[in-house]
């Protein structure tokens, strides 16, 4: 009995009807160090996990953003649903202070989900992160680079993620349970991405005031993507 | 009515070496599970000895006192040399020229006692002073609160011993009784209450229980207690000394004896003095105390045996002084938001380590941690001889609601209640050692430039959902269930007025290169998605904006924000801004 609370803990829809599928438990685990490794920076790696972090921070759990590349901006993780109130951002000075602010988020256990970019981690450091994670009840996750991929990891769920067409291709390069035969695609393109079936051409601003006039466009900030990419094609 | 008497005798010598970082049951309880030693006398061999002196009426001038003062206390390792009291100062260092001698600092005694009141008050509001050295608790107010007797006697002798002094506890109906009965028990050579250097079978038990009379055994108690304990400073000249004098000059030994004498034969012989106190002890003459009243700021200094240059020793010796103070801060029930600790070093000069606090708190613990943050960032230029730990800031304690159901934990493992009393503290934590300007919420500003538009906020401490979340829900007219609910975050609508943002925006916007009219990435040539969305904002405070913003895509797949300057003919720079994550 208790061996079977400790191997299935709870998890968290992920949003994705076709990942939840694929992950034990049927969402993300809580309490379980999880690795995502984007082979770039800028696929959709967040969009991923917009579902999971509004409903947290919904809930009123706490988000924590350790160490991060750049800037999380604020008014695109308010239109992903994430209640901006919920949001810590902790930005260190070295790889080291970033494990250590991590650990303690963990094992403060007040965080719903903490997200760590955690540079070249040792494996040690990796081991001490997972055991603060299988303490807690946050999601954990790791980006980390693709070329980590090769190096064994405590994590029980390693994600990689690519690129394609149509949105974005995830391997799940380790599971709890029997391994993943092959990866999935969601769908995580934005709506610009879908509607613009065309490119749009560039242009010059002397040509744009031609067609629309200028005191319009300062007048009338809504814009429609669809919209200007019809009447700018030429 | 029911009293704890707390006898500190050690109180001149705890006032030097309570600092130090090799405490005697750290060593001593080593020492004892290899060689079982007899359990009296426990000689540390780290341990530094130390012995107080004190001078006699006009000698208490420094110089004068050092050379011709006597002893009147000394630890346990200059007890082995054979150091007792009473010896002067040059047979002492005769027998151990390595003792370490200090003058007694009666006002620094006082001030000790002073604080270990204001500590007390956390256990009871009555708590009345003995001077020298001894507190008198009447605690049958507080006995359901902390669970009973046991219970509170042994979070007495955990919170003394991690204060750093050993006690004699006596109990009883009256106070002066207790007291009688903490003398006896030092008298007689029982160990101190709780005494962790004394690790004797019967003391190695949680229910260990110090001396105890109930009103039915008060008067035998009493009755067989020596005549001593009325006043043990034997060279006292106050009248309860000469009474004592006088009765041992009698033949008479206990205060039984005392007591079977005919009332009105002592009071003419000894005054009124010593049957009021008999009187008192008893019970049959009220005893009214005034009670301690805890002062509005805290301050509580410790002096160190030697001077210390390490961050442990001087975390070790300021968790004495947080002990103190967390039992201050419970007394007053109120909480701190900001206390200072400064390190003194040599010639009066002073390094101060400010800690503050998000929200107010009481707990040594995190003070604990907190300081040691501070302190590992810490390079001290000089050794530290004294401690001195001050407050100001001190506020009523809001105290936690309880819920009457138990919490509910929301499918994912934790409470929301025991996450909200913890997320103050990790976000402590964190700005302890990474500095104040690198912990920060996150906040929408209403601008149209996309890097105002995202501005650094105070952290949030509350965990209900916030006001700003409702707010944005009216504001874009969404209910919440479809925002949250939506099974991808694309799938909602845009907020009207604006195009899509990406999740990182770049602190300074990156130039592009261009060919063909098409801007270039690393990767490659952009393929234009969406726009453009032109902003033009902000010429009022002199950071004028005039973009047309498109969406990219890279030849890698990265999704990507970038943007044109406007004003010039042909077109201006593109820059790349933000990153679709």
């Amino acid at each position: 009995m208790l061996l079977y609370k400790n191997t299935v803990k709870a998890t968290l829809t992920s949003g994705f009807a076709e990942l939840d599928a694929e992950l034990p438990g049927g969402g993300w685990p809580l309490g379980a160090l999880c690795e995502l490794l984007p082979r770039h920076v800028g696929i959709g790696e967040l969009r991923l996990l917009g579902p999971a972090l509004a409903s947290l921070s919904a809930a009123g759990r706490s988000l924590a953003w350790i160490a991060p590349p750049h800037r999380p901006y604020a008014p695109a993780l308010a239109a992903a649903g994430i209640d901006l109130a919920r949001v810590l951002v902790v930005n260190t000075r070295s790889e080291r202070e970033a494990w250590w602010a991590a650990e303690q988020a963990l094992a403060s256990r007040s965080c719903g989900a903490v997200l760590l970019w955690p540079g070249q981690l040792p494996f040690i450091a990796l081991r001490r992160l997972s055991l603060a994670s299988a303490d807690s009840s946050a999601l954990s996750f790791l980006f980390r680079a693709p070329q980590a991929a090769s190096s064994a990891s405590p994590a029980v769920l390693r994600l990689a993620l690519s690129a394609c067409v149509g949105g974005l291709r995830l391997d799940l390069l380790k599971r709890r349970g029997a391994p993943a035969l092959h990866g999935l695609v969601l769908d995580t393109s934005m709506a610009v991405e879908r509607s613009s079936s065309q490119r749009i051409q560039p242009v010059v601003p002397a040509e744009v005031s031609a067609d629309v006039p200028a005191e319009a466009q300062r007048a009338s900030p809504d814009f429609s993507p669809v919209l200007s990419s019809k009447r700018l094609t030429v | 009515m029911l009293w704890i008497s707390l006898l500190l005798p050690q109180l001149p010598l705890e006032l030097y070496g309570r600092g130090s970082l090799l405490p005697d049951a750290l060593n001593d309880a080593k020492s004892d599970a290899k060689s079982d030693a007899k359990p009296g006398a426990k000689v540390n061999a780290n341990a530094k000895a130390l012995a107080i002196l004190e001078g006699r009426g006009a000698d208490c001038e420094h110089d004068h006192a050092f050379s011709s003062g006597r002893i009147i206390a000394c630890n346990a390792r200059a007890e082995a040399a054979g150091v007792c009291r009473g010896m002067s100062s040059s047979a002492a260092l005769a027998l151990l020229p390595e003792l370490q001698l200090r003058l007694r600092d009666r006002a620094g005694e006082t001030e000790l006692l002073l604080n270990l009141a204001s500590w007390a008050g956390q256990f009871t509001p009555s708590v009345a002073l003995d001077f020298p050295n001894a507190l008198t608790l009447e605690v049958s107010g507080s006995l359901r609160l902390f669970g009973g007797l046991p219970a509170l006697l042994s979070r007495l002798r955990h919170g003394l011993a991690q204060t750093g002094h050993q006690v004699w506890i006596g109990v009883a109906p009256t106070p002066r009784a207790a007291l009688w009965l903490a003398r006896q028990a030092l008298a007689q050579g029982l160990p101190a209450y709780g005494d962790a250097t004394q690790p004797s079978p019967q003391q190695a038990t949680e229910a260990a229980l110090p001396p105890m009379l109930t009103e039915q055994t008060l008067q035998a108690g009493v009755a067989a207690m020596s005549i001593n304990l009325l006043q043990p400073d034997a060279q006292s000249d106050a009248p309860l000394a000469l009474a004592c004098d006088a009765l041992r000059g009698l033949g008479l030994r206990t205060l039984g004896e005392v007591l079977a004498l005919p009332r009105d034969g002592l009071r003419q012989r000894f005054g009124p003095v010593l049957l009021r106190e008999l009187d008192r002890a008893l019970g049959s003459q009220p005893d009214p105390r005034t009670f301690f009243v805890p002062p509005p700021r805290f301050s509580a200094s410790l002096e160190l045996l030697s001077e210390v240059n390490r961050a442990e020793a001087v975390q070790f010796a300021a968790q004495r002084l947080l002990n103190q103070f967390a039992g201050y801060l419970a007394a007053r029930s109120a909480g701190t938001r900001r206390f200072m600790l400064r390190l003194g070093h040599r010639e009066g000069r002073f390094t101060d380590v400010v800690v503050g606090m998000i929200s107010p708190a009481r707990s040594a613990e995190h003070f604990g941690l907190l300081l040691r943050e501070r302190l590992a960032t810490l390079s001290l230029r000089q050794p530290v001889r004294l401690l001195r730990l001050e407050a100001e800031d001190i506020q009523p304690w809001a105290g936690a609601d309880v819920a009457l159901l138990p919490d509910s934990t929301d499918g994912t493992g934790l409470g929301v209640g025991a996450a909200a009393e913890a997320w103050p503290k990790l976000v402590e934590r964190l700005r302890a050692r990474l500095g104040d300007a690198s912990v920060q919420g996150l906040a929408l500003a209403a601008d149209h430039r996309p890097e105002h538009a995202s501005v650094t906020a105070a952290v949030s401490l509350s965990m209900s959902p916030s006001a700003a979340q409702k707010h944005q829900h009216n504001q874009h007219s969404l209910p919440s269930s479809q925002l949250h609910a939506s099974t991808s975050a694309t799938s909602s609508p845009l907020p009207r007025g604006r195009g899509e943002r990406p999740f990182w925006l770049l602190p300074r916007p990156r130039p592009l290169p261009e060919r063909n009219a098409v801007p270039l990435h690393e990767d490659g040539p952009l393929a234009l998605l969406a726009g453009p969305e032109r902003i033009e904002s902000g010429w009022w405070d002199g950071d004028d904006v005039a973009r047309d913003y498109f969406v990219a895509r890279t030849p890698k797949a990265s999704v990507v924000w970038i943007y044109r300057e406007r004003g010039a003919l042909q077109g201006g720079q593109w820059y790349l801004h933000g990153l679709f994550a």
